[in-house]
């Protein structure tokens, strides 16, 4: 049976080698790979389910166009003809600015480049900045730390003191857990901060639970006691750290009691937790997408660095900021300031929407309005905060095409779709932001059906419409070519990714051992002056409350919506596979809270605020804070989107998206 | 010599599933039907309890219960692995195996009919390959180790211990790590101590909407041995055919439960080792004789062959059940075929010296059966269990100490219906005595 190595490419931490084993033409197997260090064990459950993924029935195989509510099979050569028709229109028209060209993290790879060439080469397009998943927690790193980089994921094992803070990796980045499990076994502890007990608190000596959005005045009472007490690693602080006494003052007036009343958590935990970090050394804190995903979020994740930074926990073994590992990205700018919005306006390109407030923000597009979308790798019906606005903005325009595998919310609101591959049958080179590795993901299989592949697409419409791509698109033939030409200058080949996952040139196993620190000051940054001057905040490390919170709205309920270990955001969901194990949508809640509102473990409910609602089961369980529910994101529109409740708000810096500033009230369907 | 064994250490499993996608994955099984299942310790997350999982699968038992009770010699040890193995081919689909195993381990292929189960991916295993749950578990939960005899004295809550050698190491919960320190607000606290919280999620055991036909057969079997005891006094008297055409009907019964209907008759070859299989040739053995001496009217005395043919069908039938309980001790039940005959034979022949002491001895049983349900925290069934009562014992009493003809008439039917429910009873406790059954009720102590 026929085997190849080859690279997961979804926005998942783990990104794992996987050994694909075929049969008859078709995915029989995916074995593990033991030569990446940080997933030896093999794929996750969504890693073996592609072998339904990559044949499932639902898989969009041709061109699609609508007819009505359904979609009838058009072919290649209508299709194309349509698109560009309708494209040549729009630059005639209303200018290419009118067309919204929308790309997200669906799949990774170099040749995602091709859309933003093709949209070039058109004339130009209005496009999107900032980020739905991590970038104010990146802003923050980048701030304090000046780049984004953490030990590699096996070094975990030397840490004595782990805190996963706002971070549930048994669901998102299971092969965290045997990192974690060894550093136990051989006598660290482990404390996990979360409004939810979660699968990977089980193990955890002591569990904190917050009310969601406060951590950040958790980890200030936390650095009070630790200056305090005098647990301070001064030596460390005083040749690497920039704007400590400054810190130390404002930490001053910030006492336990006065956080145990923001947080609603003891002030015996939170001595617990300072005790632990003044006596147990070296730290790790491995902190959570979920936590960053508030409007007062990017200052958070700084005073969460500064609790290692004060007690010396950088650039040591074992030590360290665990959020993103931007090692392998050395293909193109890693700094998160790419995803802002241009400083100065950049020509045909039109940057000027959201992508947190991506409905609001394309209803409000003028000069010239939005007339048309082009979607790839991306679901934001579904995804993207308030989504029901984005619903309305997407129904407001003439012309939608979508590239997609299945036909998702986004696809349903297509007036064309293009079958798109799967991750089998392209090649591409894949980067990672938890392990360092940089991977090949081979073509290994033929295009099913009439499938093409996005860069065939373009250069298919180019020729349609006339367009010269000057070689900037590789034809399938020329992809060996395109991907040798970019390894090159790194050293790197394809031959020697054929032999397995390789390490970035200048790889640092222990992030920031040099203590070398890219920012203004060349040390951390515990007082940033970029901080102010870029995103009008304090420039230390502070906490005020979130923007909706329990003292703003008059919904009662804070509304979590983490990811699940069954799904990628919305992607694998709707596998026959994943509905065994998660039939349907359920919404956790603590008994307290059912009570109070006559709601039986089991009952339909109407989970609703003044943005939406959706219906889900009721699920009791007492690990969940009261006052908070949960519902798992990434559930498509006829199961319930929990994202028509979440607002379209921007986090404090790094132009993130503020989901979980989320309150919302729950009754019983009658 | 060693064999293969499944190591599953509770430390490392986050209850991903993953093990359960990689069966269905390896043996292309339908997506919502795994050989391997992860049961949930305390889903709802009381704070009082630890919250953990257990991935189980057929353990491939050294005393392989399942292997001894398949009436149809359908269960095979391969020779190389240790692995018990089921022939498709010879399996007839009653299903005894899933009753018999603790572990639930064999599960009904609706489509196909017959029984099957964790084959312990043996190919793989001859290739030195590990079976794909162990090879695919993301976290180095479930491992492969070896055993000489399987694993006793594993002491882990949700599991059930069986003493039948499994090839299962469990690693327990670290000392120090069973859950975490958490706060636990007063009004949460009160609200538990209120909740009969379950504690593992799981579903399994015996179905009686799936098994009704089983409740018919062994409620009338013991009438019919009664009947026959009575009639060679000539106290009771029966047509031929109306006996011979109710044994048949009963064991028609009995076979329309199983899978293969048309493999019926490999259910007599395990009569070495499976009471499934001697109640299989008892019970027909009893009928024919039973028959032929009604229909030639033979002399008394060729009516004890036809009995004895009859009472050792009923003691097969009561130790198919008791088997159910495997490693749990024998415990004759108060609806036990074989004692409900013998009370029947003392009324149909007036015998009320046997008659009283056999209801004084079922009457004890079945009290008992409800101190233990009252002391395990079940129901004990009031509205059942005032009915059995009334009708089984209180109307019988009065019957035979009262001499009143009112009470004699209603005697026979009363004992029926109270027959009927404490049978009945005997099969909802059976359904509790699944190992996960047992679990999905709370039956667990940490």
């Amino acid at each position: 049976m026929p085997s190849y190595i080859t690279a997961c490419p979804r926005n998942c931490y783990s990104t794992c080698t996987l050994q694909v084993e075929l049969e008859d033409g078709r995915l029989r197997r995916v074995e593990p790979y033991k030569g990446n260090l940080a997933t030896p064990e093999g794929a996750c459950l969504k890693g073996l389910s592609y072998v339904e993924r990559v044949h499932s029935p639902d898989r969009i195989l041709h061109p699609l166009r609508r007819q009505g509510d359904s979609f009838e099979r058009i072919s290649w050569e209508e299709a194309l003809g349509s698109i560009s028709e309708k494209l040549l229109h729009l630059r005639a028209n209303y200018g290419t600015k009118s067309l919204l060209y929308y790309a997200a993290s669906g799949t990774k790879g170099l040749l995602n480049s091709a859309g933003s060439e093709f949209w070039k080469a058109y004339g130009g397009y209005t496009g999107i900045y900032g980020d739905l998943c991590w970038p104010s927690g990146l802003e923050a790193t980048r701030l304090t730390l000046g780049d984004n980089k953490h030990n590699a994921p096996w070094d975990l094992e030397n840490a004595r003191l782990i805190v996963l803070w706002g971070k549930n990796p048994a669901e998102t980045n299971v092969h965290q857990m045997p990192f974690v499990e060894r550093a136990l076994s051989s006598g660290a502890q482990l404390v996990v901060v979360d409004p939810r007990r979660t699968e990977s608190s089980e193990r955890a000596g002591l569990l904190i639970q917050p009310r969601p959005g406060t951590d950040g005045a958790l980890a200030l009472a936390v650095a009070h006691l630790l200056v305090r007490d005098g647990a301070i690693d001064t030596e460390f602080v005083n040749d690497h750290v920039h704007g400590y006494s400054e810190f130390k003052k404002s930490v001053e007036d910030f006492t336990p009691s006065q956080a145990s009343v923001i947080c609603g958590v003891s002030v015996g935990q939170i001595e617990k937790l300072a005790e632990l970090f003044a006596t147990t050394r070296p730290a790790s804190i491995m902190a959570g997408f979920g936590m960053q995903r508030y409007t007062n979020s990017g200052q958070t994740m700084r005073t969460l660095i500064a609790l290692l930074t004060i007690t010396g926990n950088i650039g040591k073994p074992g030590a360290g900021w665990v959020y993103a590992n931007l090692q392998s990205h050395i293909f193109g700018p890693k700094d998160p300031v790419a995803s802002f919005p241009p400083e100065v306006d950049d020509g045909p390109q039109r940057i000027s929407i959201s992508t947190a407030r991506l409905g609001a923000d394309m209803l409000a597009q003028k000069d010239p309005p939005l007339h048309a979308a082009w979607v790839e790798r991306g679901n934001p019906l579904n995804q993207n905060p308030e989504s029901g606005t984005v619903k309305k903005a997407f129904e407001a325009l003439d012309f939608v095409v979508v590239v997609e595998q299945f036909l998702t919310d986004t696809a349903r609101a297509a007036d064309i779709i293009l079958p798109a591959k799967s991750f089998l049958e392209q090649s591409d080179v894949i980067t990672a932001y938890w392990h360092p590795y940089i991977q090949l993901k081979p073509k290994v299989m033929d295009f099913p059906g009439e499938v093409m592949p996005e860069t065939e697409i373009y250069g298919a419409l180019a020729r349609h419409m006339d367009l010269d791509l000057k070689g900037k698109i590789p034809a399938e033939g020329e992809i060996d070519a395109y991907l040798e030409e970019r390894l090159a200058p790194h050293g790197l080949s394809l031959a020697k990714l054929r032999e397995g996952p390789q390490l970035p040139p200048g790889h640092q196993e222990i992030a920031f051992e040099d203590l070398r620190f890219e920012t203004p000051s060349g040390k951390i940054e515990l007082l940033s002056r970029e901080a102010g001057e870029r995103w009008g905040l304090p420039e230390l490390p502070t906490y005020s409350e979130a923007h909706e919170s329990s003292a703003s709205s008059k919904f009662p309920l804070q509304l979590l919506t983490p990811n699940t270990k069954n799904r990628i955001h919305s992607q694998f969901g709707d596998l026959k596979m994943m509905r065994a194990l998660e039939p349907e949508l359920l919404l956790t809640l603590h008994p307290l809270d059912a009570q109070a509102r006559g709601i039986e473990s089991g009952d339909r409910l109407r989970v609703f605020n003044e943005r939406g609602d959706f219906e889900a089961r009721a699920q009791f369980s007492f690990g969940i804070r009261p006052g908070c529910v949960s519902a798992p994101n990434g559930w498509w529109r006829k199961a319930g989107t929990v994202n028509d409740s979440s607002a379209g708000r921007e986090t404090d810096m790094g132009h993130g998206a503020a989901f979980h500033d989320n309150f919302v009230e729950v009754e019983v369907l009658p | 010599m060693t064999r293969p064994a499944f190591q599953f250490d509770l430390n490392r499993c986050t209850g991903c599933a993953a093990c359960q996608l990689a069966c269905i994955i390896e043996n292309g099984l339908p997506w919502d039907r795994s050989w391997r299942k992860v049961l949930d310790a305390n889903p709802e997350g009381a704070p009082t309890a630890p919250a953990y999982h257990l991935s189980m699968a057929c353990n491939h038992c050294e005393t392989a219960v399942c292997m001894k009770a398949c009436p149809a010699l359908a269960y095979s040890r391969d020779e190389a692995t240790g692995a018990v193995l089921i022939e498709p081919g010879k399996c007839i689909g009653c299903s005894y195996c899933s009753w018999v195993c603790p572990y639930d381990a064999p599960t009904l292929n609706h489509g196909q009919g017959t029984m099957e189960k964790c084959t312990f991916c043996a190919p793989r295993l001859s290739e030195g390959k590990e079976p794909t749950c162990v090879s695919w578990c993301p976290t180095d939960a479930l491992g492969l180790t070896n055993t000489e005899s399987g694993f006793t004295d594993q002491q882990v809550p949700g599991f059930d211990e069986a003493g039948l050698g499994p090839a299962l190491k469990l690693i327990p919960l670290e000392e120090g790590r069973q859950q975490p320190e958490m706060e636990l607000d007063s009004a949460t606290a009160a609200l538990i101590s209120e909740m009969n919280l379950p504690l593992v999620s799981a579903t399994g055991g015996i179905n009686l909407r799936k098994e009704w036909t089983l409740l018919l057969f062994t409620w009338f079997a013991p009438v019919m041995v009664g009947m026959l005891s009575a009639i060679p006094s000539g106290q009771a008297n029966m047509q031929p055919w109306q006996f011979g055409g109710a044994g048949v009907l009963l064991m028609l019964l009995a076979a329309f439960h199983l899978g293969k209907k048309g493999r019926a008759w490999r259910a007599i070859l395990g009569w070495r080792s499976s009471w499934l299989s001697r109640e299989v040739i008892l019970w027909p053995a009893f009928v024919g004789t039973g028959f032929i001496y009604l229909q030639w009217q033979l002399a008394p005395t060729w009516a004890i062959p036809a009995l004895l043919f009859g009472l050792g069908a009923l003691h097969s039938m009561d130790r198919l059940y008791t088997a159910i309980d495997a490693g749990r001790g024998p415990r004759i039940p108060s609806s036990s075929t074989l004692l409900t005959a013998l009370f029947y034979a003392g009324i149909f022949t007036d015998n009320m010296g046997l008659a009283k002491s056999v209801l004084a001895a079922k009457l004890l049983l079945y009290l008992a059966s409800k101190v233990r349900a009252a002391m395990a925290g079940r129901s004990f069934r009031p509205g059942l269990a005032l009915t059995r009562i009334f009708l089984g014992f209180l109307i019988p009493a009065l019957a035979f100490f009262s001499q009143s003809s009112a009470f004699a008439m209603i005697l026979v039917p009363a004992i029926l219906v109270a027959e009927f429910v404490d049978r009945m009873e005997f099969y909802f406790d059976l359904e509790l005595g699944s190992a996960k059954q047992q679990i999905e009720q709370g039956d667990l102590t940490f």
